[in-house]
């Protein structure tokens, strides 16, 4: 019989460890066991080969308030043993787990439905001690508001405040204000009311305090400021505000890091709360232009244009001042101002003004409705002052305005109509807000500077040049075009050794002779024809010309006549022509003036 | 010969301010690259601060004073745009600047006198100074007289003056160069020289106000009006003025601890001495 119950003992054992091998396990660790009442436990449990991902059910227990903190981390594994290759996977979910109670108590078990099962961690003994009088703990915060009561719509500044304690260590000294800022857990914290202001870094600033004991302890004070705007009556909600930060216990430092030598305290503390009782604004006394504003305002107008037709749109812009927040204001009500709306229409468009510092501005469309409108009135603008608990009213000055008559419609049976905005409405810009951008990025960084650069300084100075330049042309042209004797005297050498050419090739005695003669009367502007030999002659003593040159011409021409007329001895043509050219040459060079 | 001058003349006539060498992009490549990817990025930011539609956003004032500053670089750098100088003051204007903001427009409406975008952002800045001091009468005459001048861009009035310089001068050539007379073309380069001399001279005005800047804005969210060029003297008015009110600069002066002032006078008139670092010359 011990035979059989020890094989049937093993044979269980055999099959209960392969089957833990390769199947789901469920375990759970807790980062420690003792801890106060403002700090939590981080639990960690371990699922190993589930079928599905699925996260363990956190215990029900009014000992602890359980949280799963962020998504599992997730691992696989391989071995290969003697050639079997083997795989296991395991998720590991971690729990914030913050005690609610002093005392000895079990953190009850984790279940995990898997495959048909359910799987169970082990409950884990934890020791959980009272926190530190307030004023001795490392991590206090406390919500600050200037005042006790406030109204529905009122603007109410409150300020969340987080103490934390200085760290002082021999190895690394103080922990500056950037360090320990960097320790916050913002993941574990939550700020209720504060949650937009959150989203920024806060300010800091040193203090000091004394604790229980009475000794002057030193810590960073991290500050959030809000202004919320209460919508209900009674005890304002601030909603679930819990501050978490890791507060070292142990850090060593290696080369610019520090690093937790032992693990941190997980600090969490709720604030305390100030009571602020929030009243709903009085229905009595209230104006009929209230607009919901709480505070103590001021507004002024201007109008553009001042002179207008009849129906044609004025801009009326109203700016409103205030040292309290003006995100949430409303504009004035026209339609209430009976001043107003006895002698302009007022367009329906709703208003969202723009808010800019310490003021808000709306602009409205308005338009007369008769000539004899000579200003548009005074706007009031009425608030509560929950200084005084009284509704309040501020005035704008009346603007002057200078209405025209409207321009009237001939129609074609001779009657006309007044363009009345019933009539035409035409569409209306608004002047009030920033037009785009410009975005055309070429046209953009060309330079439109204008002015004078040094391609344009050359051309000044091109045009008159080349102006300057032509004139002086055209006027030696015009002058020779016009002065005979200077174009007869100019052309005259020209002339002659082109028919001497002529006279080379074909010609005559008598043609050297009228061609030199006609050369003479050129150089002396007389008429050729007729000229004798002795008038040339005449002509060259009167103009000075050399008396050897005279006379060889003198002699040269009797001989042309001679062998024309006379019979005598004729030249060569060649001779003929050489020296007329010769002596044509020499006279061109006389300045037979 | 004439045809010769003429074909010269035309050539010349080609050349035009953008033509001239060494304004020339080709020249500017690789800088023109890195300017355009400031622009670039600066317009993508401006872009995505008005995303956040509430321009207090600490995250949206990062990217406008981003896209500002890449605006400005581009100003320091030597770009002078008329559109860069307005968008610069579109981010001042979105960041509460207001007195900045003023002076670009004002910059940017030098340059492009006509653009309604420049002149409806100026208007609504000055109406959200919170001062107002009304223009006198006597600019507005002015301004009705030379309109040719107030409503036209600096380069538009270069550029006819560069041309009707040219055209004056050709007629007289052809004056010169025709046989017959013909009394029209004396008459039209006359008139071509008063549009060159009127065209050339508002040109030169504006360099010259360019060179001897004598407006400015007050940029300072207080700056109060003194008596005299010193802290120790009695103020001129009953308040201190706020930023954006505008003024002309009649004077400039040290004080004892060579602190540069500025007298000036305002719209209305009104005269005192100013701290420069309060204000902002245009």
């Amino acid at each position: 019989m011990n035979h059989g119950r020890s094989f049937l003992l093993s044979v269980a054992m055999v099959l209960y460890l392969s089957a833990n091998a390769s199947g789901t396990s469920i375990s759970a660790t807790v980062s420690s066991t003792h801890c106060k009442l403002d700090e939590v436990l981080t639990l960690r449990v371990q699922v190993k080969n589930p079928t599905q991902a699925s996260a363990p059910t956190p215990p029900a227990t009014k000992i602890f308030a359980i949280r799963l903190m962020g998504r599992p981390s997730h691992s696989q594994e391989t071995r290969i043993i003697n050639g079997r290759v083997s795989q296991s996977e395991s998720y590991v979910y971690s729990y914030e787990v913050r005690p609610l109670r002093q005392g000895r108590f079990k953190i009850p078990s984790f279940t995990l439905k898997d495959g048909g099962k359910t799987y169970r961690t082990k409950p884990i003994l934890v020791n959980i001690g009272k926190s530190a009088p307030r004023k001795s703990r490392p991590l206090s915060c406390e919500v600050l508001t200037q005042r006790d009561t406030a109204f529905i719509g009122e603007p109410v500044a409150l300020t969340l405040e987080a103490w934390v304690q200085k760290f002082r260590q021999r190895e690394t000294g103080t922990l500056s204000a950037q360090t320990m800022w960097g320790l916050f857990d913002q993941n574990a914290s939550t700020f209720g009311v504060f949650a937009d202001a959150a989203l920024n870094v806060p300010t800091v600033r040193e203090a000091r305090r004394r604790d229980n004991q009475g000794l002057l302890q030193e810590y960073y004070v991290y500050a959030w400021n809000i202004t919320v705007y209460p919508k209900t009556p009674g005890p304002l909600d601030f909603g679930e505000i819990v501050i978490a930060w890791q507060y070292p216990v142990k850090l060593r430092r290696s080369l610019l890091r520090l690093h937790h030598e032992k693990s941190p305290r997980q600090l969490r503390i709720s604030p305390k709360l100030p009571t602020l009782e929030i009243k709903p604004i009085p229905l009595a006394d209230r104006p009929a232009d209230y607009n919901g504003a709480i505070g103590t305002f001021t507004i002024s107008t201007s109008a553009k244009p001042t002179q207008a037709p009849v129906g044609d749109p004025i801009t009326l812009t109203m700016t409103i001042r205030s040292d309290q927040p003006l995100d949430g204001l409303r504009p004035p009500k026209l339609d209430q101002v009976e001043a107003l709306t006895g002698d302009f229409e007022i367009s329906g468009e709703s208003l969202a003004g723009e808010l800019y510092q310490g003021r808000k501005v709306f602009s409205q469309t308005i338009r007369a409705l008769r000539e004899d409108v000579t200003a548009i009135p005074s706007i009031p603008m009425s608030f509560f002052n929950p200084e005084t608990e009284r509704y309040e009213t501020t005035w704008s000055k009346s603007i002057p305005v200078k209405i025209t008559p409207a321009e009237r419609l001939a129609l074609a049976n001779g009657e006309s109509v007044t363009m009345t905005p019933s009539v035409l409405t035409p569409l209306v810009e608004t002047t009030d807000g920033l037009r785009a951008n410009f975005a055309d990025i070429d046209q953009m960084l060309a330079d439109e500077s204008g002015g004078f650069g040094t391609g344009s300084i050359i051309l000044l100075g091109i045009m008159p040049t080349l102006y300057v330049v032509t004139w002086f042309i055209t006027r030696r042209s015009v002058r020779f075009r016009e002065d005979v004797a200077l174009r007869r005297r100019r052309q005259a050498h020209g002339n002659a050794k082109k028919r001497l050419r002529q006279a080379e090739k074909l010609g005559q005695p008598d043609q050297i002779y009228g061609l030199v003669l006609s050369y003479v009367a050129d150089r002396c502007n007389v008429p050729a024809a007729g000229l004798t030999r002795s008038d040339a002659m005449d002509l060259l003593t009167d103009r000075n010309a050399p008396d050897d040159l005279r006379t060889a011409l003198d002699s040269f021409l009797e001989s042309l006549e001679l062998s024309q007329y006379a019979g005598g001895a004729a030249m060569s043509r060649n001779e003929t022509v050489g020296r007329a050219r010769n002596f044509i040459d020499e006279l061109e060079r006389c300045d037979l003036k | 010969m004439s045809g010769l001058w003429i074909v010269i003349a035309a050539a010349l006539f080609s050349i035009g301010p953008s033509d001239v060498p060494g304004d020339s992009k080709e020249l500017m490549g690789p800088r023109v690259q890195t300017r355009r990817g400031i622009l670039e990025t600066s317009l993508k930011r401006f872009d995505e601060a008005v995303a956040f539609q509430d321009h207090r956003n600490p995250q949206a004032r990062k990217k406008y004073r981003e896209a500002l500053d890449g605006f400005q670089t581009l100003i320091r750098d030597g770009v002078n745009n008329g559109h860069l100088y307005y968008n610069a003051a579109n981010a001042q204007m979105r960041l509460g600047d207001i007195g900045q903001a003023i002076a670009n427009y004002r910059r940017a409406s030098r340059l492009l006198p006509n653009d309604a975008n420049v002149r409806q952002n100026l208007e609504f800045a000055r109406s959200l100074c919170e001062i107002q001091i009304p223009s006198p009468a006597a600019d507005a005459v002015a301004e009705t007289l030379f309109f040719w001048y107030f409503d036209t861009a600096p380069v538009a009035r270069t550029r006819v003056a560069l041309t009707a310089y040219m055209l004056c001068w050709l007629l007289l050539l052809g004056r010169l160069l025709l046989r017959r007379r013909f009394p029209v073309l004396a008459w039209t380069a006359m008139v071509t020289a008063i549009v060159a001399l009127a065209a050339g001279g508002s040109v030169a005005w504006d360099m010259h106000i360019t060179r001897n800047r004598t407006e400015g804005v007050i940029i300072a969210d207080e700056a109060v009006l003194r008596k005299g060029n010193g802290e120790s003297y009695q103020p001129q008015l009953d308040r201190p003025l706020p930023q954006g009110v505008e003024f002309k600069i009649l004077e400039i002066r040290e004080d004892v601890r060579a602190n540069v002032w500025y007298r000036v006078e305002l719209r209305d008139g009104k005269d005192g001495w100013l701290r420069a670092d309060r204000a902002e010359v245009i």
